[in-house]
């Protein structure tokens, strides 16, 4: 008990000491609104922050009831370490009265242009898959971004840049707050794009994105003790997530592919994505039938009875794509090549926005009655054979937004969204308009 | 450019949010009650053809009292009895269930199988569970389908419905014609429980004669014009069933139904004579309507009978019926009902006794007639169903339209309510009930006319 406390108290003493001495040898200093802390040596530096988002909704026209109220969307914490030609971050997000992790990495320069990152972070995806919420263009992404939109995986990804070109691409082993019991999946991402104009002022970039990926299982399914035909790919976006949202399930993989355009002059932008996706499906038939005890009639007979009767478990396709038009007020746009896309504008920018997106989960070939697809063929469909059709709706939207660049650490952003819907779930909705705000701290 | 003043644009960002925020307090909402459902549910509109059909069966049967199986109350359900009563009694259809015999003869019988309304435990102990298809017409000729009644409603029971027979849809159609079975008389009178007339048959199955006996007949009975008609020629409103029990079921129908002179559209119809002051429907176009719950049956029906008048039945639960009661459920019934070309939505009434789900409020009858259909729902057994599904209740006095034409609505309901909000015509247990609540009562009562027709001998409780 003594030789424990002893050994306690010098540990104290020692921490103190180096509390001391390391006063000693670093060196704050303020960069962009960020406070950076560098060993005297140079060789450490760390930084700490966070940011607040502060959000109000508006809804108007909205025959579903939708929720307008403020709230705080977001509130991060992080701290980020650099030492040699190693990087670390670590980010979470306390919003919503849940902690989660976000940002969670290492990562390694072999030069200023190239490197490879470990841990839990962006896949290479599109533009807007691969930047922060707080440096889109409108709050939050478009419609088509959200729903097809990849986010942070753990894996890892190499990229490299230079000013004509940007390629990144990475492995993936599936959500880091996957809780789920059963295998995780993973996935295969990649990003180039190609920069044929790149000067002060001007920019024009073409890229192309693709992903292989296998969905998490949702755990094990006791009746058939396997984990493998319970995955499931979900796409939703929108309002509530009400209009635009298809669940598709017995997922066996799924392929991704996304083109982008972005274009600078002065304080003109142009940016626009297209997204592509195939859910490809695994059909679970023979399982069930072998799992299955026939009825009295001896029904079915063959797993072809059961896909005869229930549907074709064919794959599904979604398809989405946006085109945004902006004008910088105070300031022009300026290019990073290291992320693939725009700096945040200069301080006192005002900017002003544009938007087209149309997102389409609909992948439909039978009759849709009472909430259910059916088989196509009317016979059938009044027989009770059903269809494996996905109905998450579609939409199409135009966007306004208006942002207001304060200062380094303070923005206000406001858009107006009028929203065509085309839901097969939500009939007696046909648009809907929002007004939405946002307060955007960061430190 | 000028930079504002850091504070003040904060607070005034704050104070934007805050906005948004309390204005989000008023109600930016739809009111989605009802009524305002029924309105906004996009849906098609019933084709030219149907909306021909429709308006002839508002000429031809204007609020329509649809005698469910003849009767369930007054008589055993589905059995002469219960057809001749309903006739006279001056019901505007007869309503059945079609079913198929193992030799392929169209029945009138509810049930999948034999237990509930007839003596098989004694007949066929071996065969109680088996359903109807597995028997000829003659097997089940031998049965008693009346008895049961007896011991079931014993306050209605009646000697003369012992040994009533299980009905064919050929029987009804007779007996809606003026027609009854031929029985053996009783001391040279008509005998409502005596022994029928059967078809006699050769070896070969041609018919040579008539004869009591079952064992050398084919089953069928003999008719004679019915002495006892007061003159009413109800129109009969046949129920088909799921197509996997009865496959070909439809064109059965239209076969038969064409071969009888009763398929409207066929070039054969055939003239019923009707009197002034009495039920003609069966001299009309709207003679038959076609009815069923199932979809599928319903797709057949349209394909083998064309613009014969058909009601599509409304259940809450099943697959192929309406999996819940919602504006949007509802919508896509009706657009389905609007591509089969049906005329008529039969919905569920809910209270006492059948208690089923209430398929037939207000704002779900303003749908059914949007596209343009009547509604003929089922079934009422009490005053009280009369009066709400009528709308009685909306009205000074509770008066009905058949009392008093010119009603007017009570408190603040005026342009709320409308006529589109209730029923056109419903089926009964109880004729007598809707005739008296129309103001069409004969001046005979239900027991009054089941004596007259020759079931005169109570033998229940007193």
């Amino acid at each position: 008990m003594i030789k424990l406390k002893n050994i306690s108290l010098m540990l104290l003493l020692g921490l103190a000491c180096s509390s001391v001495n390391a006063q000693e040898n670093i060196t704050t200093k303020e960069n962009k609104g960020a406070i950076k802390f560098t060993s005297n040596d140079g060789e450490y530096k760390w930084s700490f922050g966070g940011r607040i988002y502060t959000d109000a909704v508006y809804y108007m026209d909205d025959a579903t009831d939708l929720s307008s109220k403020t709230n705080i969307s977001d509130v991060r914490l992080y701290g980020t370490a650099t030492w040699g030609n190693w990087d670390a971050k670590i980010n979470f997000s306390f919003a919503k009265n849940k902690v989660s992790a976000k940002d969670v990495y290492l990562n390694y320069r072999f030069n200023k242009n190239t490197s490879i990152k470990m841990g839990n972070f962006f896949e290479p995806f599109g533009i807007q898959g691969s930047i922060s919420s707080k440096d889109t263009r409108f709050i939050g992404s478009s419609n088509s971004g959200e729903a097809f939109g990849i986010s942070r995986s753990i894996g890892v990804a190499a990229t490299h840049f230079t000013d004509k070109y940007f390629l990144s691409a990475g492995i993936f082993a599936g959500r880091i707050n996957n809780a789920e019991m059963g295998d995780g999946g993973f996935s295969v991402t990649g990003k180039a794009v190609y920069t044929p104009i790149n000067e002060e002022g001007m920019l024009v970039h073409f890229g192309a994105s693709a992903s292989y990926r296998m969905p998490d299982a949702n755990g094990f399914d006791a009746k058939y003790n396997d984990d493998d035909y319970n995955r499931e790919v979900k796409y939703a976006a929108g309002p509530e997530h009400k209009f635009l949202n298809a669940h598709i399930g017995n997922v066996g993989s799924e392929l991704k592919f996304n083109g982008e355009v972005l274009a600078i002059y002065g304080g003109l932008l142009f940016q626009g994505e297209y997204y592509q996706n195939k859910a490809m499906r695994r059909s679970n038939y023979d399982l069930q039938f072998e799992h299955s005890r026939p009825d009295m009639w001896g029904w079915a007979s063959t797993a072809k009875g059961f896909e005869d009767w229930y549907g074709v478990q064919r794959d599904i396709e979604t398809k989405g794509f946006y085109a945004q038009v902006g004008y910088l007020f105070g300031s022009d746009y300026s290019y990073n090549s290291a992320t693939a896309y725009i700096n945040r504008p200069k301080n006192g920018s005002f900017e002003v926005l544009a938007r087209f997106n149309n997102t389409d989960l609909n992948d439909i070939d039978g009759i849709f009655m009472q909430n259910k697809f059916w088989d196509a063929d009317p016979m059938k469909a009044a027989a009770g054979q059903t269809n494996y059709s996905v109905g998450g709706g579609e939409s199409t939207d135009y966007s306004l937004a208006l942002n207001y660049y304060v200062s380094n650490n303070v923005m206000f952003r406001l858009n107006y969204t009028v929203m065509d819907i085309d839901n097969l779930y939500y009939r007696m909705d046909d648009q809907v308009s929002y007004v939405n705000a946002r307060i955007q701290v960061n430190f | 450019m000028k930079y504002f003043n850091t504070k003040q644009t904060i607070l005034a960002g704050a104070l934007c949010l805050s906005l948004i925020g309390f204005a989000s307090c008023q109600d930016d909402t739809l009111d989605m009650n009802g009524l305002e459902n029924a309105n906004r549910m996009p849906m098609k509109t019933v084709s030219a053809d149907a909306q021909k059909v429709i308006d002839q069966l508002k000429i031809d049967a204007p609020d329509a009292i649809i005698a469910h199986r003849g009767s369930t109350f007054w008589t055993p359900e589905e059995t002469e009895a219960a057809f001749r009563w309903a006739r006279n009694m001056g019901a505007d259809y007869l309503e059945i269930d079609v079913q198929r015999s193992k030799d392929g003869v169209l029945l009138a019988l509810h049930d999948n199988n034999l237990r509930r309304t007839s003596n098989i435990e004694s007949v066929y102990p071996a065969r109680v569970d088996a359903d109807i298809s597995n028997f000829t017409l003659k097997e089940l000729r031998a049965l008693d389908a009346g008895t049961w009644f007896n011991e079931d409603k014993t306050d209605n029971a009646r000697k003369e419905f012992e040994n009533q027979k299980i009905s064919t849809l050929e029987d009804v159609l007779m007996i809606a014609e003026g027609y009854r079975v031929k029985r053996e008389l009783d001391g040279g009178n008509y005998d409502a429980d005596g022994k029928p007339f059967y078809q006699e048959i050769d070896s070969e199955g041609n018919v040579i004669g008539e004869t009591t006996d079952l064992a050398d007949s084919n089953g069928h009975f003999i008719y004679e014009v019915d002495a006892l008609d007061n003159g009413n020629r109800p129109g009969v409103y046949p129920e088909t069933k799921e197509p996997w029990r009865f496959s070909g079921m439809e064109e059965d129908l239209a076969k038969f139904l064409k071969e009888k002179g009763w398929l409207v559209t066929a070039d054969n119809v055939k003239a019923i004579p009707t009197q002034a002051g009495k039920v003609g429907v069966a001299n009309t176009y709207s003679r038959i309507i076609l009815q069923t719950f199932s979809w599928q049956s319903m797709e057949l029906l349209e394909k083998n009978l064309p613009n014969v008048p058909k009601c599509m039945l409304l259940w809450k639960g099943g697959y192929d019926n309406l999996t819940n009661d919602t504006p949007e459920m509802i919508a896509d019934v009706m657009n389905f009902c609007v591509d089969k070309n049906v005329h008529i939505i039969g919905p569920s009434i809910g209270g006492a006794p059948n208690k089923y789900y209430d398929l037939t409020s207000p704002w779900m009858c303003e749908m059914y007639h949007k596209p343009g259909f009547l509604i003929h729902a089922y079934s009422f057994d009490t005053q009280d169903q009369l009066k709400k599904y009528n709308g009685d209740y909306y009205y000074k006095g509770l008066d009905s339209r058949f009392k008093n034409a010119d009603r007017e609505l009570a408190g603040e309901w005026k342009g709320k309510i409308s006529r589109d909000m209730f029923i056109d015509a419903g089926f009964t247990n109880l004729t007598d009930l809707s005739l008296e609540y129309q103001g069409r009562a004969s001046d005979k009562s239900a027991e009054e006319v089941l004596v007259d027709l020759g079931y005169e001998t109570k033998v229940g409780r007193k």
